[in-house]
């Protein structure tokens, strides 16, 4: 085509237009190395091989968590009633297997059965009944919380966990931390889900306009309501695998992952497919932020620090994600 | 308005020019808006047209180039600066908010600049102005009831009188008519009419050649970005067809073949179906070959019946046979099952997931495209993508590397023979058709004609609705003519044609009446 000469400003614009082409999916592995330079150079702690396992082994069940979450999200649906359903699953299993006697494969097959049962709900709730998911799974989120008490009473419970499985849920394969190797496990197979399946590409599909999915004949409230089963199942698989790594359990002190989770799945919008939620983005995703958690405990800043870290993180995570996606061609003609 | 005597340029276009990533949108227009005149705006899909309506209209800031009002240059920034200096566009999309009342939709956004007062010296956006604006329009509705029950004739109408009352020196006008059936269509031009009587500087796009040949002073034509030429009152479709493709448009020829139609056996057959209130009892059946086309106003029902017959709304009576065997879809996979295929009207929102790649949503509704192993439901891009290969290149969707591009990124045309390709990927025997070429240019709304033309040759049985008479005239074996949800005549051979279902549209009979 025999374009006119462009003036300046237009050459500009398309270089700009290029830069963030080229430099977007490259924003959050150099937020990364950053982040770790950063680190390295304020504690000699940091770069050492024990310290990078224990934030492979922080990251783990975090990561299970976000994986899941990411199905739901995909779709445009939000459960906040992950770190619930994950701190009901490690109470429970450990009032069923370590104060009960329970053998220790019912107790999980019931835990992770219950856990698709609280996804089922919200999905039904939301999808079928369209109901606010951001407020039925807060509501869940509490009536979840509340059960915790009622089946643990305010007791801890510190003994009779099997054996075999806090060396299990505490054991390495070579460098790593198995829960870790489990986790990346599941991201593979959440991921063969959603980018080699019909299914996933359905999931997708919602994310991306949910009227002409349904007029093409697909299951739209199915499908939703699997993206729930599926976030609420890992959810309870790592609360369970958080019992046998902590072999304590009391009430409400279950695994912290509603805001890293929240933000690794941000944070991976804006990584490989930007602006779109992704498995490979929400794994680094999880990684930064295990990285900053691990990093902050060692330059020991004081505890309540983290908390505000945590929420900054998904902050930033947000802004960066609206500025590398931001696409002036995406205007259209 | 009118202080500017007519024929004085009131914006005056010099080299404008704009890019995209990748895209050169705009390739240095120019020419003259003048006072008082209509002044037509036509180009096919990617001509340009919008880009440089959104730099007229301060919407987008040129990237070289110059636009002078009333002699001095100037650069707008936003639309609101635009809007400030008289230039509203009024928008092809329906931008009615539906939980607004029509007053609150008509005077959103000029709570702000009340100062500017009308022409009559009554306070813009107050009872006076409003009522002035509605007559202009022939609107009768109720004011204070909430936008969203309104028909999309209706509601673009009202987008247009809350563009007058901001008294513009220059309105536009982005396809105005692309939602309009039949009587909307007249009532529109006879408002443009007037307001162009008035002395009201106009630019009108559209599509729809006839209706700019008819109502335009002169016509600037664009492709691939640049200005091609600017005709004068006189000129012709045909004409403007050539400028804007730059060549001879083929027409399909009228399918006369009813003869071949009416052999078919019945394959789609729709005893009694009903959806209360909006639909009532109706029979119609369609035959193996034939094409039947639902005409009528918009707001005549035709959507409703197709997404009753479709399972997209499950009819509370009444059934749908497919070749002798009892349907009725309560869902539109049951549909899909039977072998129906529903191609939607609005593409953009009932049809293509614009983010996925056109593969993805060739592939869409169908589980098993795309597997390596036909039992394992594992799907590889790569063979998803030569899976769809094939039928894309059969419907020549442009470009040829098009299976791997996002789906949002295709214009109308592509976009359409995409969502048909799905359906040829299916085994479907009934094809309905919502409005199919609805915001498609001149080249790629014959292609699809031609394409539609080719299903029923081969032996399937078309629905196609269409609030564009010419359309239905050029397509239809048979045409049913749906007034209030019913259908009210039954139009065949020689009455087929524009005049007798414009008439039947509007309730007019030629000759003798037609049995109910």
């Amino acid at each position: 085509m025999s374009a006119l000469p462009p003036s300046g400003r237009s050459a500009d614009a398309s270089r700009a237009v290029t830069l963030q082409r080229r430099l977007g999916p490259l924003g959050v592995p150099a937020i990364t190395v950053a982040i770790i330079v950063a680190f390295s150079l304020m504690s000699s702690n940091f770069l050492v091989g024990s310290n990078l396992q224990d934030i492979l082994r922080q990251s783990a069940l975090p990561l299970i968590v976000a994986v899941g979450l990411t199905v739901p999200l995909i779709m445009g649906d939000f459960d906040l009633s992950i770190a619930a359903v994950a701190g009901f699953a490690t109470t429970v299993v450990s009032v069923l297997v370590a104060r009960d006697g329970m053998s220790l494969l019912v107790g999980i097959v019931v835990i992770l059965l219950a856990g698709m049962a609280v996804g089922l709900f919200n999905g039904v709730l939301v999808s079928a009944i369209g109901l606010s998911a951001l407020v039925v799974t807060i509501a869940v989120g509490s009536v979840l919380n509340g059960l915790e008490f009622a089946v643990a009473g305010s007791e801890q419970i510190s003994a009779g966990y099997p054996e075999g499985f806090v060396n299990f849920a505490r054991s390495d394969i070579g460098p790593f931390p198995t829960l870790f190797v489990l986790a990346i496990v599941v991201a593979i197979a959440v991921w063969i889900l959603l980018e080699r399946t019909a299914t996933g590409r359905n999931i997708r599909a919602i994310g991306g306009n949910i009227d002409a999915v349904r007029v093409a004949g697909i299951n739209v409230n199915r499908t939703r309501i699997l993206g729930f089963v599926l976030c609420s199942g890992l959810a309870a698989l790592a609360g369970i695998l958080y019992a046998g790594q902590q072999s304590v359990a009391y009430p409400l002190t279950g695994l912290n992952v509603l805001l890293p989770s929240f933000a690794a799945v941000f944070i991976g919008a804006a990584a490989f497919k930007l602006g779109e939620f992704n498995i490979p983005g929400t794994v680094i995703g999880i990684l930064i932020a295990s990285i900053i958690n691990n990093g902050l405990l060692l330059i020991d800043v004081a505890s309540w620090a983290v908390y505000i870290f945590q929420g900054a993180i998904l902050l930033v995570a947000l802004l960066f994600a609206r500025a590398v996606t931001s696409d002036p061609a995406g205007k259209g003609r | 308005m009118g202080t500017v005597d007519a024929g004085t340029p009131i914006i005056r276009l010099e080299g404008l020019q704009k890019r995209y990533a990748g895209v050169h949108a705009v390739r240095g227009v120019g020419f003259d808006i003048r006072a008082g005149e209509l002044l037509g705006l036509v180009g096919a899909n990617g001509a340009g047209k919008s880009t440089l309506t959104r730099m007229i209209s301060g919407g987008e800031a040129p990237d070289d180039g110059r636009i002078e009002i009333d002699g001095t240059p100037v650069t707008m920034r936003s639309a609101a600066d635009g809007l400030r200096r008289g230039i509203v566009l009024v928008p092809q999309a329906l931008t009615v908010a539906p939980n607004l009342s029509v007053r609150e939709n008509l005077i959103l956004g000029l709570e702000r600049n009340r100062r500017s007062g009308g022409s009559d010296g009554a306070a813009v956006g107050g009872p006076r102005e409003i009522a002035r604006v509605m007559e202009a329009l022939g609107l009768e509705i109720d004011l204070e009831q909430k936008a969203g029950g309104h028909s999309p004739a209706v509601l673009k109408l009202i987008m247009i009188g809350a563009g007058l009352l901001r008294a513009p020196r220059v309105l536009i006008l982005d396809e105005p008519t692309a939602i309009l059936a039949g009587a909307e269509v007249q009532r529109l031009f006879a408002v443009i009419r007037r307001l162009h009587e008035q002395g009201q500087a106009i630019v009108y796009i559209s599509h729809r050649l006839p209706e700019i040949v008819e109502l335009a002073d002169r016509v600037a034509v664009m492709r691939n970005g640049q200005l091609v030429g600017v005709e004068e009152r006189g000129t012709s479709a045909a004409r403007l067809a050539e400028l804007m493709v730059g060549g001879v448009v083929e027409q399909a020829p009228r399918s006369p073949d009813a003869a071949r139609a009416a052999r078919g056996d019945v394959v789609l057959d729709v005893r009694g179906l009903a959806r209360r209130p909006k639909v009532p009892a109706t029979d119609l059946t369609v035959r193996a070959g034939e094409i039947v086309a639902l005409a009528g106003l918009v707001g005549a029902g035709r959507t409703s019946l197709l997404r009753t017959i479709v399972g997209l709304d499950p009819a509370d009576a009444g059934e749908v046979r497919v070749a002798d065997r009892v349907v009725t879809p309560r869902t539109p996979r049951q549909a899909i099952d039977a072998g129906i295929a529903h191609i939607p009207e609005d593409r953009a929102r009932l049809a293509i997931v614009p983010r996925m790649t056109v593969a993805e949503n060739v592939a869409l509704p169908h589980r098993r495209v795309g597997r390596r192993v036909p039992w394992l439901p594992l799907i590889t891009p790569g063979r998803q993508r030569r899976a769809v290969q094939g039928t894309l290149a059969d419907l020549q969707i442009e470009p040829a590397h098009a299976a791997e591009l996002p789906a949002g990124g295709l214009s109308g045309g592509n976009q359409q023979k995409a969502v048909l390709a799905r359906w040829l990927m299916s085994d479907a025997r009934v094809f309905v058709f919502d409005e199919p070429t609805e915001g498609i240019d001149v080249a790629a709304r014959a292609q699809v004609h031609s394409l539609i033309r080719g299903l029923a040759d081969r032996g399937a049985a078309v629905l196609l609705s269409s609030s564009d008479v010419e359309e239905v005239a050029l397509m239809a074996d048979r045409v049913l003519v749906l007034r209030h949800g019913r259908i009210d005549a039954e139009l065949e051979g020689d009455d087929v044609n524009e005049t007798t279902i414009g008439l039947a549209s509007l309730g007019e009979r030629r000759d003798e009446p037609v049995a109910p």
